[in-house]
């Protein structure tokens, strides 16, 4: 590689300035998304490989449910001693949690309790303390780095006391044990701080919860030996004697341990965990390689064409006296200049790219990450595959060329169309399926949101109570119904559409005992009333209904139970039979990825939740009736903040994994869109490059402008079609897979074919027209003097 | 037929403004034979493309059959020249995709004859130029003369009235040279008026007069027969 070379390359570049743009630019879109995209697949796929020992823990499962009470651990304990170490953990019961030093207050968003072991299964690293042994009594607390940095400063905290004051519990002393460090995004534990589980003594419920067997509340995680045989003891966990298991619970008691590392993207049922999507994951991966693919055959394609063109500068150079080594040496030098340049735009693009990937996958991606491992592997051989396609090949075929036909420019440009005419309709065939894909995912969020779930949601604020607020329930009521905005107010156990809790009951139905699951709320008595939801039978709750324990079923639970008539079923309670006294109408107490379950209501006077309901839809009064709230609230409960939130947008955020996947398939369509424009683009280049003098010679024998644009555009229409073809039963397989997953679904509309065929043969018609309507638009005498 | 009155015609590049065509003044009555000779560089050929409604002048009038046609914009030109105006170039110019049979067509098919009417036409004139054997060969199958001859069966299918040739016998030998020149001697015997640029003196031979140009200037114009004649 010479200076020489270097400079005939920089003008080469230079004189194509728009065909060079267009190219270079195609290319580093292309290997950036892809780039980033496999980063994060990448991530997706090894999480969780970081912490010390990983291969050695695994998550505890009965009968396939990550769910587990501390009975069942202690069972396992007993009966397993070849588990070095078992854990159990789960947010605190608590809906707010805070930390107060001297006289600040820290709120801890993300707060686990867990039994002594949990540092011992997961050895997180230690900044100060040492967290093994920094749970092993009741009121200590293991800090992450950053929570500690906001409570203690730069301090080391061992030793040092906590005030924490929770809705379960208030004005414990804690003592910090240990500080770990800030858990990296490539885990899949989130937390702020762990407390120990000894501390939940002081709740009076807790120590009865915890010695029923079915209180299932727990993720559990084993450490074993790793000269054990892992098989040979999930054969052991299965077949675990069942002694002393109660009877209810001896079929279901079969244990078995699975891989930690498989937690995050297969055991989504452990709610203390983040979790993947897998399916989407696959989608994601798939486009970033097509994305690849195509940005990079584009790439190739058109600077191989281009050589085509300099087929004269190659023989003059040839002429003057360049040898076979000289050729190769010019093309090889050309394209690495050009894959230079590419390569740094591909890490500035990164660079800039970053935010917006770490904002779509809340990731904390540094460009390091980026450009090594595999990304650096898979980005390094790229550019020397592109390097050897572009440069060293045709530098070699054109080397060994004849001058004189290098001179006479007679290479035949037609043979490879069928090439570019099956890349055009594979890229046409991948748009149109994304195209789809958005379309799809678009009506079926908008259906969703239109869907009526059977309650009111819209003008209703919620809160979650706490002990202060629910023991002076009776004098925040009254206070609160005199704000004038305010229409009512309503107590309920869980948030409306996500599931509170399940419980297992034996009913009595025509004098016959069954065992029946559902859903519980716990709900004032005017819940119905306030939700707008229609009583189908029977009366609702009133002041005896929490005495009397007394039961209000909804519609699908009155038919999976086969009760016919309320007087028939009984349900049994403390020994006590408690009555049905009404049947609701079904609503969707779920989000609506799942149908509508049985659930039981039961009557209190108040509870973990409040709805207020306004009479006010303007932000401003609405604002106005938040502040009256809080100052109340503030009267009451002065050492709980109000955490107020509106109800329907609680009801869309259940939406978010799809709204998420809708931004990214978004996104890659537009890419993928791009770049097939791009492609597009250089196509019809060589269409209307190898059809200059034809249109010269059509032009002088009398067609018209238009006439030309649609002779240069009918095989672009025709192509397209043919990528629709392709393109609709793929799209109609892989969505309808994706409906499959909701409860309720839209349906998958010819239109949204039709729309997505007439969208990409716009787009490409648009991008192709514009180059032909030049072309078309060229003097003929021009055109005939083109060779 | 045709009449020109002090036509010039200037080319700009960025630089350079190229004086073509300066003051040009020509009369071309209806049936006869012209050839334009001149030296390489002398406005032949751009004469002939303003003639040919392919181009515009850069001043000057141009009647075309009883229109002034000078400033007429690209889509009314294209609309004068179809059915009235056929092209033989040096090069054949004939599309390497289509058969002869679809090359002799295209002209018609642009004057939205219907397909059944096409047919006829094609067939006749290929019929006339003896390449009705050779109607579904391709052009690289076939000799230089054989493409010229199919070249000049597309410019007469739709029998223009005008015949315009820009070198036709430039890339033949003399034998087939002298077979297209006899050809066009013939188009203009049974009445079609025929413009010819040309190197040959021995093709001139063929025409009615010869107007000779030099730097974008007629300079001398001759008469090979008597007046007569038309």
């Amino acid at each position: 590689m010479n200076f020489y070379n270097i400079k005939i390359s920089y003008k080469n570049l230079l004189k194509n300035k728009l065909v060079s743009s267009i190219n270079i630019s195609g290319l580093v879109i292309g290997i950036t998304i892809s780039l980033l995209v496999f980063a994060y697949v990448n991530k997706e796929k090894n999480m969780d490989q970081e912490i010390p020992e990983i291969e050695n823990t695994y998550t505890l499962i009965n009968n396939q449910d990550p769910d587990i009470s501390s009975e069942m651990v202690r069972h396992v304990i007993k009966e397993i001693p070849e588990i070095e170490a078992i854990t159990y953990v789960r947010h605190v019961w608590s809906t707010q949690n805070m930390l107060k030093r001297n006289n600040d207050n820290f709120t801890l968003d993300n707060l686990l309790i867990s039994d002594s072991s949990f540092f011992r299964v997961f050895k997180f690293e230690a900044v100060y303390g040492n967290p093994e042994a920094a749970l092993n009594s009741a009121d200590k607390i293991v800090l992450t780095h950053s929570v500690a940095k906001k409570i203690f400063g730069n301090k080391n905290p061992i030793g040092e006391e906590l005030l924490y004051n929770s809705t379960q519990l208030q004005n414990v002393i804690v003592e910090v044990g240990a500080v770990i460090k800030d858990l990296s995004h490539y885990c899949s534990w989130e937390f702020d701080a762990i407390i120990s589980l000894e501390t939940n003594k002081r709740i009076s419920w807790f120590e009865e919860l915890e010695s029923l067997w079915g209180a299932q509340n727990y993720g559990a995680f084993v450490k074993i030996p790793s000269n054990i045989n892992v098989d040979a003891l999930n054969e052991k966990l299965s077949n675990i004697s069942t002694q002393n298991v109660p009877e209810d619970y001896k079929e279901e008691t079969h244990y078995e341990i699975q891989k930690f590392t498989r937690a995050y993207n297969e055991l989504t049922g452990i709610s203390i965990l983040k979790h993947g999507n897998p399916r989407t994951l696959r989608v994601i991966q798939i486009i970033g390689l097509f994305i690849l693919l195509l940005a990079c055959i584009n790439y190739i394609n058109l600077v191989v064409a281009q050589k085509i063109k300099r087929l004269k500068n190659i023989g003059i150079l040839k002429v003057v006296g360049g040898k076979k080594g000289k050729v190769i040496e010019l093309l090889a030098t050309e394209s690495a200049l050009v894959l230079f340049i590419t390569s740094i735009l591909v890490i500035v693009l990164s660079n800039f790219l970053l935010v917006g990937l770490n904002q779509i996958t809340n990731s904390e991606f540094t460009l390091l990450e980026i450009f090594s491992g595999s990304n650096l592997i898979i980005f390094a051989s790229l550019i020397a595959f592109t390097f050897l396609l572009t440069g060293i090949i045709p530098g070699l075929t054109l080397g060994r060329k004849k001058t004189t036909s290098l001179l006479k420019n007679t290479t035949n440009s037609h043979s490879k169309n069928h090439l570019r005419n099956a890349l055009l309709i594979f890229q046409f065939s991948i748009t149109i399926v994304l195209l789809c894909g958005i379309l799809l995912i678009n009506k079926q969020i908008d259906y969703m949101s239109e869907l009526d779930p059977g309650f009111e949601k819209e003008q209703i604020l919620y809160a979650t109570t706490n002990p202060q607020i629910q023991k002076s329930c009776k004098a925040f009521n009254a206070e609160i119904k005199r704000i004038p905005e305010i229409n009512d107010i309503v107590y309920a156990s869980s948030q409306l559409g996500e599931n509170g809790s399940n419980w297992g009951l034996t009913m009595i139905n025509k004098g016959e005992e069954q065992e029946i699951g559902f859903a519980n709320l716990y709900v004032s008595p005017n819940f119905f009333d306030f939700f707008g939801i229609d009583m189908v039978r029977g009366e609702q709750f009133d002041q005896f209904s929490e005495a009397n324990s007394d039961w209000i079923f909804n519609s699908t639970a009155f038919k999976q139970f086969n009760i016919d008539k309320l007087e028939d079923a009984t349900i049994r309670r403390n020994g006590k039979a408690t009555k049905i006294i009404a049947e609701v109408e079904d609503f969707n107490h779920e989000s609506l990825h799942s149908a509508i379950r049985p659930i039981a209501f039961r009557s209190c006077e108040t509870s973990n939740f409040i709805y207020f309901k306004t009479n006010q839809s303007s932000v401003a009064s609405t604002q106005r009736c938040i502040h009256s709230i809080s100052k109340i609230w503030e009267n009451i409960s002065p050492n709980f903040p109000l955490e107020i939130k509106y109800l329907d947008a609680s009801w869309e955020a259940l939406y978010k994994k799809e709204k998420q996947f809708q931004r990214i398939l978004n996104y890659a369509t537009i890419i993928s869109i791009l770049i097939s424009c791009l492609g597009l683009i250089s196509l019809t280049y060589f269409i209307v490059e190898t059809h200059t003098k034809e249109i010269g010679i059509r032009k002088t024998n009398g067609a018209k402008t238009f006439e030309i644009v649609k002779m240069l555009n009918t095989d672009l229409v025709k192509w397209v079609f043919i990528a629709c073809i392709i393109a609709c039963p793929i799209a109609w397989y892989s969505l309808h897979t994706w409906l499959s997953s909701f409860a309720y679904k839209t349906e998958l509309s010819w239109w949204i074919f039709a729309l997505a065929g007439i969208i990409a043969m716009g787009i490409a018609l648009l991008t192709v027209s514009w180059q032909s309507w030049r072309a078309a638009k060229i003097n003929p005498v021009e055109s005939l003097r083109y060779e | 037929m045709i009449s020109i009155k002090n036509l010039s015609k200037v080319f700009r590049t960025d630089e350079i403004e190229t004086l073509a065509l300066n003051d040009v003044n020509l009369n071309i009555k209806e049936g006869e034979f012209v050839a334009i000779m001149g030296p390489s560089g002398c406005g032949k050929s751009t004469l002939l493309n303003i003639l040919g409604l392919l181009d515009n002048p850069s001043e000057g009038e141009y009647n075309f059959n009883q229109t002034e046609v000078a400033n007429l914009k690209e889509g009314q030109r294209t609309d004068l020249r179809k059915g009235n105006i056929g092209f033989v170039f040096q090069s054949f110019n004939l599309i390497d995709e289509l058969n002869v049979f679809e090359n002799v067509e295209m002209p018609l098919v642009y004057q939205r004859i219907s397909s059944k009417k096409r047919k006829e036409m094609v067939s006749q004139v290929l019929d006339r130029m003896n390449m009705s054997h050779r109607a579904k060969h391709y052009p690289q199958q076939l000799s230089g003369g054989q493409q010229q001859r199919v070249a000049i069966a597309r410019a007469v299918v739709s029998n223009p009235g005008l015949i315009l040739a820009d070198e036709p016998t430039g890339n033949l030998d003399s034998k087939n040279g002298q077979e297209v020149m006899e050809l066009l001697t013939e188009l203009n015997r049974e009445g079609t008026t025929i413009i010819m640029v040309t190197h040959s003196m021995k093709d001139a031979g063929y025409a009615h007069r010869i107007i000779n140009l030099f730097d974008g200037k007629v300079v001398t114009e001759e008469s090979l027969v008597a007046e007569q004649v038309f």
